[in-house]
């Protein structure tokens, strides 16, 4: 059931009641509200444009530009990048390779007695006299067969023959 | 269609997608990034070279790019940082300030091509080219881009209130230049 009897009557006690709506503003706002009104209405008469312009393709090009310097760009792996990317293989291989060197078994085959003359026969091996006299004994070298002997004349011929420097070399070898 | 920043970011972080992303990016966010940029440096040709470092600077670093904010308010802020390095290089090469070579771009800014504002324009962009580099910033942002303080905010690193005051004493120095040039 209203209360109120008509609109006057309403009136009369909103005006006795409470007037205030609740709502705050922060300090001093109606201090400053004409600048700020004034700048606003400045605002409104300002060009909304720069100005500034370019190509009509400007826009269009660009992106194949900034495509080239990124996506496009081949990649560079540092240096330190590789070495450590390597570091682990480097050193799985040399284990590998200790392993293998201290723990093979197998033999290193000999060579035989045609391989070793291959060898001189190629001056694969060369041998001072030194070291013939080492390795032989007197007896030895006693025993060896020097039936192929030369003569006089055959001797002269190959002295003149022979290049001095040959000669030299093996005399300073001795 | 623009894609949705979440789905753009998923899709640059994965390396499968990352060159196909990173074509969309470029084409959704190229020309605002370029007038940001431009109103800064004033020069085309410089813009063009800031612009390509910006989305070079985000194809290198986006796979670090933790979403802890915007990825537009991200790249605008590299974009922002990469045209005040580029300021503050040119007017250490000429040894003055990075005012004073603003104020010698917006002299010279008549009698370039890629400029056909009228006399109020250019006398707004000399007003705007003597605020401090805040100023200028929050101001081209509020004013020219739309941005929202929120925005702001995020992309300079600073606070709403202090930006609705730079906000405040741009346009009143704007004003004051203005009115002293037409008087």
């Amino acid at each position: 059931m209203n209360k109120f009897k008509d609109i006057e009557d309403l009136e009369s006690y909103l005006n006795k009641s409470v007037k205030s709506t609740g709502f705050k503003t922060p300090d001093s706002y109606f201090t400053g509200i004409e600048d700020r009104v004034s700048l606003n209405l400045f605002t409104e008469n300002l060009p909304k444009e720069t100005g500034y312009k370019v190509t009509d393709d400007y826009f269009n090009g660009i992106e194949n530009q900034i495509l080239e310097k990124t996506i496009n760009q081949p990649k560079v792996i540092s240096l330190r990048k590789r070495i450590v990317t390597w570091i682990p293989a480097a050193a799985a291989a040399c284990i590998v390779l200790f392993l293998a060197l201290n723990y093979s078994t197998k033999a290193i085959s000999e060579p035989n007695n045609d391989e070793i003359f291959s060898w001189f026969e190629n001056n694969l091996i060369t041998v001072s006299n030194t070291d013939l006299a080492i390795a032989f004994e007197e007896n030895e070298l006693n025993e060896l067969d020097f039936s192929n002997s030369f003569n006089d004349n055959e001797l002269e011929n190959y002295l003149e023959d022979i290049d001095d420097t040959i000669l030299y070399n093996e005399f300073e070898e001795e | 269609m623009l894609v949705d920043e979440t789905t753009l970011v998923e899709q640059l972080q994965d390396k499968h997608s990352k060159e196909k992303a990173f074509r969309v990016l470029i084409s959704q966010y190229k020309e605002r990034l370029y007038w940001h940029i431009r109103k800064m440096v004033i020069n085309h040709d410089d813009a063009d070279d800031v612009l390509q470092n910006t989305f070079i600077k985000v194809f290198k670093g986006i796979d670090s790019f933790n979403q802890q904010s915007k990825l537009f308010s991200w790249m605008y802020r590299i974009a922002t940082n990469e045209a005040i390095t580029f300021l503050n290089k040119k007017a250490k090469e000429r040894s003055i300030d990075i005012s004073d070579y603003q104020q010698e771009l917006v002299t010279k800014i008549s009698d370039d091509n890629w400029f056909d504002g009228d006399e109020i324009q250019l006398i707004l962009q000399k007003a705007i080219a003597q605020l401090p580099q805040k100023q200028q910033l929050v101001f081209n942002m509020k004013y020219f881009d739309d941005l929202k303080y929120d925005e702001m905010s995020e992309i300079l690193g600073t606070s709403v209130g202090a930006l609705k005051a730079s906000y405040f004493h741009a346009v009143n120095k704007i004003k004051d230049y203005i009115e002293n040039q037409t008087d």
